[in-house]
């Protein structure tokens, strides 16, 4: 086995973060991670969790500890991450109480707050603990050279994943053999993390969701959001696909969509705000009289930020303030419910630049479709 | 976090399967003195829920709440759109569907009166925004761990249980089938096919363990790109079905010497892999057990219970280096012999 000890993206990203620690002089940084989101941790770490929950603790000078459930996961953390003191443990958190006992009075900051378990809390650790999410949000928000170049090889494969795709998108698919077939290509690919969604059927579908048994028919729309990471770094694609002719309803309906995107991604650029984003998409569907649909009743978010979780700051909605920085990634996407059609779904993922954003993405922005 | 097939079948787990583990739920807590349980959910634990329900997220987290009486309450932090698709692939009572759970849950609380003592499962992990918004609003509530009290009436397995993990064991081994040699070098290619094949057959989720030489290091990894593996190597699959997990491992040889016959052989004797025995000219190195008792689906079990369900994995040594192998057994109860499964 030939890991290298430490990868250069993460050598950046160590001596990005213990440079903002030593600024900030925050002593030891505790994060928390799973496999469902290990944004925070990864960074810190460079290990992506497959099981179970873990805590990392990282010292000012570097050294960085990692505990995690059980031994089948520790094995998997020290032939991949050497360069970590690993800890199996069947109680992480008394584990992690046990070393922030030795830390003294040094300043410990943790994060995210919002992840961080009771048993590790403020409310109950008998010492002081401060939150360190800002502290690590300020770099995962923000791309460097290496890290968009991850982010466009995963834009890349989303692409090549979609046409798989709607290749495979045939009248009676099974949803989860249609998954299968994605899944099996990113694997060809070299690809271990993908998270997607689907949708298959007509006006009655109100959103994705994780596949089902359910075989396509002709004339559905079938929905999707695949989102594959490379070297950690999570790109997405939507689109939506009308198996067989789309009919009239379908296009019209499909018209709001693609008026809404442009003009999210038409604001799009360093300096701007997340609501200014989603304004610009749901004022398209408010004048179309659409407006009810961009409501939580509907929808969940306009688009968000990409990175080493895909579904990470800032959420694209018209009460969040949030400043896109040069060098942040986020995908704008109006997914909602159409009254007419269904649940539709439309949106790349995008590189903020200075004056506007780049994609890495070649399918087209349209409705698209496939023979019935 | 790459969820494949995700649907309730009642032929599977019909409700009162799903009844009467609730009904070992509530004895449990009128033993303990609880008034009500809370048992958390997320994507890395969903284990505890989906016993009790069949739910299993794909996204974000939630808590069920166990009254004495009356449906479970499953508050999760998903958008109401997502109430149906939960109604479709579980066995829930009322949904509530809030970004904050914790105040959700103590709004819940005071509603049925007289909530003094509650359980929560690994309440430790609970997330703390969670419990300090619960005590916000239900303050008199005292909160006691009942992880060990879920554990208790966790096992043992009933029949659904054992039927669906047969399932993951024959997903599992049909995909490590596409592992073995068959005259060409083996290398990462075979992950692509195995990853497939597991999905096309309905697996929820599929982890692949390699570990590539065997005769230098017996560690498992996960494999994110291209590798020729040397002449032993072993692979390992970790496959849900419907939210029961197997682990199931083969060490192979690709100038094939007929090692894995002579292990295969023993390993058709259920009492095999928990005796501590090795197969002929090798000598043991170490062992794990695993099994679920909480939320997580598999986890380190230094005493598994009769009637529960384990992967056990073995580690042994020869000449050539080691040999590895796991395996899922149901452990007999009271005086049965082991299954395998």
């Amino acid at each position: 086995m030939s890991e290298t000890p430490i990868s250069p993206i993460h050598a950046e990203r160590r001596a990005r973060l213990l440079a903002a620690m030593k600024e900030q002089e925050v002593d030891v940084i505790l994060s928390w991670g799973n496999a469902w989101q290990s944004d925070y941790l990864r960074y810190v770490t460079d290990f992506p969790v497959l099981e179970g929950d873990a805590i990392a603790l990282v010292m000012a000078d570097g050294e960085t500890h990692l505990i995690v459930e059980g031994e089948t996961e520790a094995e998997r953390a020290r032939v991949k991450c050497p360069h970590l003191q690993v800890e199996a443990s069947s109680d992480l958190i008394d584990s992690a109480r046990a070393m922030l006992t030795k830390f003294g009075n040094r300043r410990i900051a943790t994060a995210p707050r919002t992840l961080l378990p009771f048993g590790l809390s403020p409310e109950s650790l008998d010492r002081a603990v401060e939150d360190g999410t800002a502290l690590l949000d300020s770099l995962l928000m923000t791309k460097t050279p290496m890290e968009i170049d991850a982010m466009r090889r995963s834009s890349e494969l989303a692409d090549r994943g979609y046409q798989v795709f709607r290749d495979a998108a045939k009248v009676g698919v099974a949803e989860y053999e249609l998954v299968a077939e994605i899944e099996g290509f990113l694997r060809a690919e070299g690809c271990a993390e993908n998270f997607m969604l689907i949708g298959t059927g007509g006006q009655e579908v109100r959103g994705m969701h994780p596949p089902g048994e359910r075989r396509i028919q002709a004339g559905d729309l079938v929905t999707t959001e695949l989102s594959p990471g490379v070297d950690g770094y999570f790109s997405q694609i939507c689109r939506t696909l009308v198996v067989g002719e789309p009919s009239k309803a379908q296009i019209d309906a499909f018209q709001v969509y693609i008026e809404a995107v442009h003009a999210g991604l038409s604001v799009l650029k360093a300096g701007v705000t997340a609501s200014e984003i989603a304004r610009a998409e749901n004022d398209v569907f408010r004048a179309y009289g659409l407006g009810k649909y961009c409501t939580a009743e509907y929808t969940r978010v306009r688009g968000h930020g990409l990175g080493l979780f895909l579904d990470t700051k800032p959420h694209i909605l018209e009460d969040v303030d949030t400043v896109l920085q040069e060098g942040a990634f986020c995908i704008v996407h109006p997914n909602t419910y159409h009254p007419v059609a269904g649940y539709m779904v439309l949106g790349d993922a995008s590189l903020v630049t200075k004056d506007g954003y780049e994609t890495f993405a070649e399918t087209p922005l349209e409705l698209l479709s496939t023979a019935a | 976090m790459r969820r494949g097939l995700l649907a309730w079948s009642e032929e599977e787990v019909p409700r009162d399967v799903l009844d009467a583990r609730l009904a070992r739920c509530r004895a449990a807590m009128a033993d303990a003195g609880l008034d009500a349980l809370l048992v958390y959910t997320n994507f890395p634990r969903p284990s505890a829920v989906s016993w009790l329900t069949h739910f299993v997220p794909y996204w974000s987290q939630g808590v069920l709440t166990i009254l004495p009486e009356g449906d479970p309450v499953f508050t999760v932090s998903l958008s109401k759109r997502v109430g149906n698709w939960i109604e479709e692939t579980s066995c829930v009572g009322e949904i509530v569907c809030t970004p904050n759970i914790g105040r959700a849950l103590g709004e819940q609380l005071t509603r049925a009166g007289a909530m003094k003592r509650v359980g929560a499962v690994e309440l430790a992990k609970l997330p703390g925004d969670i419990v300090v918004n619960l005590k916000s609003v239900a303050d008199g509530v005292a909160l006691t761990d009942a992880t060990g009290l879920f554990a208790s009436v966790r096992n043992p397995a009933d029949a659904a249980e054992i039927a669906l993990t047969v399932r993951a064991a024959q997903i599992a081994r049909d995909a490590l089938a596409l592992a073995a040699p068959k005259g060409a070098p083996v290398d990462a290619s075979i992950l692509s096919d195995i990853e497939r094949a597991a999905r096309m057959q309905g697996c929820e989720e599929i982890l692949i363990d390699i570990a590539e030489d065997l005769s230098a290091d017996s560690r498992f990894r996960r494999l994110d790109g291209p590798s020729v593996f040397a002449n032993r190597y072993a692979v390992r699959v970790s496959v849900a079905y419907k939210c029961h997990w197997v682990r199931i491992g083969r060490s192979f040889e690709q100038d094939g010497d007929g090692r894995s016959d002579a292990v295969e052989s023993r390993l058709a004797d259920p009492a095999f892999l928990m005796s501590g025995e090795s197969p002929d000219g090798f000598e043991p190195v170490d062992s794990v057990v695993e099994g679920c008792v909480g939320t997580a689906p598999l986890s380190v079990l230094e005493a598994p219970s009769p009637g529960s369900i384990v992967s056990v994995t073995r580690r042994w040594r020869d000449s050539g280096g080691y040999w590895l192998v796991s395996d899922p057994l149901l452990l007999g109860a009271a005086g049965d012999p082991n299954r395998r499964l």
